[in-house]
């Protein structure tokens, strides 16, 4: 009698999911767009736009990916854009300047173990100065970005044609920018849900005090989280290295907020325990859609951030009425709140 | 303003305060039920009881924080609804203070309120009226220094000066001598005397029974949301208002604990962590329940917390004969010791996760994958649906954010999290607070089953009939010391004096 409660999925359970999984309104944000820009648009549906729009929501959507890691956690890396520069500045110093071509391969793993060094240095500052991820990763974004610039001299890098692949190249016809952010996204998706450490951030996410409480490794994620955005942002630079075709002096400016931006659109909470890496590559993807679309219907492109700043008020707007909604209005609530 | 009704005495006219049949339910507790009051002008009236007894709800509904069910509450004759305490004069002095730290002592005591014009503040007039409200209580403080230089005594007075400018009628101070120093509290007596002749009504919600008789006029016991017993405290005996406070011993179902074996599981020696715990040492057997008894603020949670590696301390603990030396919960936890913290919302549950991951929280290891390395958990939604059977969890579904569960059935999935993974020690810190009555009993059975199962279980608790009806032994906590220690079949009146006074000698056994 038992196995039989335990094995059967019941009908309610798959709705709970339903209900419960937050892109789903990004999903249907990105299909209502796709329908009014299709109609305003004939070049819009085209295979060549819409696999211009995946290739261009690669380097957005591999750092989304890390950076859901770290925002489930409620912390946040403001430092990414800068770890893109200076990882890709030092693979340089080591790989690039080479003319043996296998050295040049180098700076594939070189760019993500450098990433992912910068992600430790964050996660060790933050965990043993115990000041808030923000105020931390501003300030190694700083640094991060001063140490970039003091060894280029501001002055741009261009690479050999073989490290470009990730941006350029294909396999089996497949552009490999939207390949790798495909397998970034898996992996770290079932990471996420499949393994002890994916619980372990979920869990310090709901309650980073219940998780040390009920005797979980809360430090050790908390660094890692940092790692893993880290190593994320040094692969996206990879991607991006290939698509620009230089290491220029304000590569990846400001793409911490595109990346951000992308993660709590993809339903992310800010405050941690909720979200998906799904939903964050979602998110990424509407944000290049909109771009994409008003240029296709030739909107002034001085408008494109003010609609998609809207975008993120009115998504965060709708998640806060339905979560209003479903939550218990107890009377401890209202006591606290008194109190 | 302030010299408004001087007249001291009550008797003609309605009182300054009366409730009649206040009833308050929060879901399936009621936590007051039809309490009648009444505080006359110049009157201190002491409102005693133990945790739980709806003390904290009379105040909240008096201050209009919340909405009464049903009964009323008038001031002057004068029904009051949806009302803002300030308004009518009442305010109120809650547990935890509500100071602005790096403010001075003058803006905190007018902050409510800052004198002056057009949003800019008169520095002055701020000064001279915290002044004269420090006067009134007789508090000589530094207006400009920090609050968070003060001791809390002096904080005290800050926050009663603050109370009284919002209010100058009925004053409700709650516990207000937990963390006061013996002439801190002398101090307070002194203002609250000093009140009453200015004509304030005073409530005084307090357990400590000695500190009643220094300052009451009348005293009122609350127990379990009833107002069990007031009379004029010169007509009450210190025994008959134990009595009250305690109750018989309710026995709704009796718990099979057990016999616990000679072999000790858990020591612990000498533990101390300043300020809140002082030597306290005690022993737990296998199969035994030990009861940690003591008045709100002498160190229950504490002495737990430093165990389980919480908070620093200095002394020993050891486990099934072996020293611990490093003790977090990480370490505590593979040890086999399971940890119920007391504020489970904040501490133990992952609110916005489904139940399936909060059951499965602790035994998650268990569960990994071996085949495919590090990924998936096997037979996790099996287990989480049998614990929820086993310990009859009332949900909606696995899958839906525990939060949405009812307090008791939050407390058992916490408890289940903990059994799943067969603990040697578990630790329990008012596990049934909160919780209505029926779960309640439940969790006593589920204690009792892992004593029988061989378990050592400390449990925490301020409800004194749980212990006596749940432990084999109780041990005393008075300011952070272990004072006595009681066996079955326990002597509530005996626990209590050694919980609330300061007899010094400890006995043991009864």
């Amino acid at each position: 009698m038992a196995a039989n409660r335990q094995t059967r999925y019941s009908l309610s359970s798959v709705w709970l999911s339903v209900r419960n999984a937050r892109w789903l309104p990004v999903l249907l944000g990105i299909l209502l767009l796709g329908v009014v820009f299709s109609q305003l648009s004939p070049a819009f549906l085209k295979f060549r736009n819409l696999q211009n729009i995946a290739a261009q929501s690669s380097v957005t959507g591999i750092m989304a990916a890390g950076m859901t890691f770290v925002i489930m956690t409620a912390g946040i890396d403001i430092s990414v854009g800068a770890t893109i520069y200076l990882s890709l500045v030092l693979g340089n110093e080591i790989a690039l300047k080479s003319t043996t071509p296998f050295v040049v391969y180098l700076i594939y793993p070189l760019s993500i173990v450098l990433g992912s060094f910068l992600g430790l240095i964050n996660g060790l500052l933050k965990d043993s100065l115990r000041i808030n991820p923000l105020v931390t990763t501003l300030a190694t974004y700083i640094i991060y970005r001063g140490i970039a610039t003091h060894i280029t001299k501001a002055k741009d890098i261009h690479p050999p044609e073989s490290a470009r692949f990730l941006g350029i190249g294909s396999v089996a016809g497949v552009p490999a920018p939207i390949l790798t952010v495909l397998v970034v996204v898996i992996v770290s998706a079932l990471v996420l849900r499949y393994t002890r450490f994916g619980r372990y951030v979920l869990a310090i996410g709901a309650s980073e005090s219940a998780a040390y409480q009920s005797g979980l490794p809360v430090r050790q994620v908390l660094i890692a989280v940092y790692v893993i955005a880290g190593a994320c942002a040094g692969l996206a630079g990879l991607v991006l290295l290939g698509r620009v075709g230089a290491v220029q002096n304000d590569m990846g400016i400001g793409i911490e907020f595109t990346v951000i931006t992308a993660v709590v659109l993809g339903g992310t909470q800010l405050s941690g325990g909720r979200g998906s890496i799904v939903g964050s590559l979602l998110g990424a993807i509407l944000l290049v859609m909109i771009n994409n679309g008003l240029n296709l219907i030739h909107v002034s492109p001085y408008i494109y951030d003010i609609v998609r700043g809207s975008v993120l008020v009115g998504a965060v707007f709708i998640d806060r009425l339905s979560t209003a909604q479903r939550s218990v209005a107890g009377p401890s609530s209202r006591v606290v709140r008194a109190v | 303003m302030l010299e408004r009704e001087p007249h001291a005495s009550g008797g003609q006219g309605p009182p300054l305060l009366r409730t009649s049949g206040l009833t308050k339910i929060f879901g399936a507790t009621v936590a007051l039920n039809k309490v009648d009051l009444e505080v006359e002008r110049g009157q201190v009236v002491a409102v005693v009881g133990e945790n739980g007894a709806g003390k904290s709800t009379l105040k909240n509904l008096l201050c209009g924080l919340l909405e009464p069910d049903a009964g009323r509450i008038e001031m002057d004759g004068k029904p009051l609804a949806h009302f803002k305490a300030a308004e009518h004069g009442i305010a109120a002095v809650h547990q935890e203070f509500s100071l602005f730290q790096s403010l001075s002592v003058a803006e905190n005591v007018c902050i409510s309120d800052l004198p002056g014009r057009r949003g800019l503040v008169n520095w002055g007039e701020t000064r001279t009226t915290a002044q004269q409200y420090l006067n009134i209580i007789g508090a000589q403080l530094n207006l400009d220094a920090p609050v968070e230089l003060l001791s809390t005594g002096e904080q005290q007075m800050v926050e009663i000066a603050k109370a009284l400018r919002q209010a100058d009628r009925l004053l409700i101070l709650d516990e207000p001598t937990a963390s006061l120093t013996e002439p801190e509290r002398d101090r307070l007596f002194e203002v609250i005397r000093r009140l009453r002749q200015r004509g304030l009504g005073i409530i005084f919600i307090s357990h400590f029974i000695e500190e009643v008789y220094e300052v009451a006029d009348y005293i009122v016991v609350l127990r379990d949301g009833h107002r069990v017993g007031g009379r004029p405290a010169s007509e009450m005996s210190r025994r008959e208002l134990e009595e009250l406070m305690v109750g018989r011993v309710v026995s709704e179902g009796e718990v099979d604990t057990g016999v616990p074996t000679d072999a000790v599981i858990l020591k612990v020696e000498h533990l101390s962590s300043p300020p809140k715990v002082a030597d306290v040492s005690f022993e737990v057997r296998q199969g035994e329940i030990l009861g940690l008894s003591g008045l709100m603020g002498a160190g229950r949670t504490e002495v737990v917390e430093a165990i389980y590696g919480l908070r620093p301390s200095s002394g020993k603990v050891w486990l099934a004969g072996k020293l611990v030396d490093q003790r977090t919960p990480l370490s505590m936890k593979q040890l086999g010791v399971a940890f119920v913290p007391e504020d489970r919302r904040r501490h133990g549950l992952f609110g916005v996760r489904p139940l399936r991951e909060n059951l499965t929280a602790a035994a998650i290891d268990r569960l990994v994958q071996r085949r495919l390395p590090g990924f998936g958990f096997a037979g996790e939604r099996d287990s989480a649906a049998k614990l929820a059977a086993d310990f009859r969890i009332v949900h909606p579904g696995l899958e839906a954010s525990v939060r949405f569960l009812s307090g008791g059935n939050q407390q058992k999935s916490l408890l289940a999290r903990w059994l799943a993974i067969a603990p040697r020690v578990c630790i329990f810190d008012e596990p049934t607070r909160g919780i209505d009555i029926g779960a309640k009993q439940e969790v006593h059975e589920l204690l009792g089953r892992l004593a029988r199962q061989g378990a050592a279980v400390l449990v925490v608790s301020s409800e004194l009939p749980e212990l006596m009806q749940l432990a084999h032994r109780i041990v005393v906590l008075r300011q952070g010391r272990s004072v006595a220690e009681f066996s079955r079949p326990f002597d509530a009146r005996a626990i209590i004096q050694y919980a609330a006074s300061a007899v010094q000698e400890a006995p043991h056994g009864s």
